[in-house]
């Protein structure tokens, strides 16, 4: 079929995709008889048009693609923040209300002597005085040391 | 929209996960390492450990008044010295005699928790192999400890 039968079929919307694509080939060419020359903006404004679309296809498969990823990260995130909350809550639950470790104050005074448990007022008391004696020094350790010094200086001369 | 809700639920999943974790450290810091020997230590046989409450040290402006005394043997001695290097690191105030790289005596004063209450740690091995160690907190001064153990002395 040659180009003019060709083109008039285009203009009767009766044309094929394959013989629209061999129109636009055609019209690409460098020497169009000089009749189709005025033509040629049309085809070639048609297949940058194509291009054009297809190049805007690509990108948006390509960002729905990326859409989808961006989407599970996100989703992967929020798990990993409520997890580490959840588990930040726990050990901080933990040291709030672990027994038998915090500093409070006591609600009764009590001794343990050798494995005993006491809790007479008077025997703690004499206990606690004891301990308090136990840590108290008379010892001056830098009177002392000076004194020391000063004695083997007097022993030298 | 819908991202706005998002990003205020991280937002708030954040502040909460921070403020755990300052809660957490700040009762970590509450720990103090000593506390160990006191659980370990204070209910077996030869060891004598006195806690006091309220009505009976307020007199002493006290809170908190824990102590033991316990023989003083090779293992005892690695964990107290341990606690004693790990409490001292938060101390604001040390007064120490050390021999051969022991703690032989130490006053350690801590900083001053949320309460404004002063704590101490007062240490000492005596001469018949004991050790005591004691833990105090309250509106006790410095100047009113030394005054307390001399006058202890004293009598």
């Amino acid at each position: 079929m040659d180009i003019d039968n060709l083109l008039n079929k285009y203009f009767e919307g009766e044309t094929s995709l394959e013989e629209e694509r061999m129109l636009r080939a055609c019209f690409n060419q460098e020497n169009l008889p000089e009749h189709l020359k005025e033509l040629k903006s049309i085809f070639t404004y048609i297949e940058d048009e194509r291009i054009a679309l297809e190049a805007l296809k690509e990108i948006t498969d390509a960002s729905a693609s990326s859409i989808k990823t961006t989407k599970r990260k996100l989703t992967l995130s929020r798990t990993f923040f409520i997890s580490i909350v959840a588990a930040a809550s726990i050990i901080a639950l933990f040291f709030l209300f672990s027994p038998g470790k915090s500093n409070s104050n006591a609600s009764e005074s009590y001794a343990w002597i050798n494995g005993k448990r006491i809790s007479n007022k008077e025997e703690i008391k004499m206990f606690a005085e004891k301990s308090l004696e136990n840590v108290s020094s008379t010892e001056n350790i830098f009177v002392e040391q000076v004194s020391s010094i000063f004695e083997e200086n007097i022993g030298e001369e | 929209m819908r991202k706005t809700k998002e990003t205020s639920c991280y937002k708030k999943c954040i502040a909460l996960l921070v403020m755990c974790l300052i809660a957490s450290a700040t009762f970590a810091q509450k720990q103090l390492a000593i506390n160990k020997i006191f659980e370990k230590y204070g209910k077996q046989k030869g060891s004598t450990m006195v806690v006091l409450s309220d009505d009976v040290i307020k007199t002493y402006r006290l809170d908190f008044y824990k102590s033991i005394t316990l023989p003083y043997d090779k293992k005892r001695s690695e964990e107290i010295q341990q606690s004693l290097e790990v409490d001292k690191k938060q101390a604001k105030k040390i007064k120490e005699v050390i021999s051969n790289g022991i703690i032989y005596s130490g006053y350690y004063q801590l900083p001053t928790e949320n309460k404004l209450k002063n704590r101490y740690i007062l240490f000492k091995i005596s001469d018949n192999a004991t050790a005591t160690l004691i833990y105090m907190e309250g509106d006790i001064e410095s100047e009113e400890i030394v005054n307390l153990l001399f006058m202890k002395k004293k009598k």
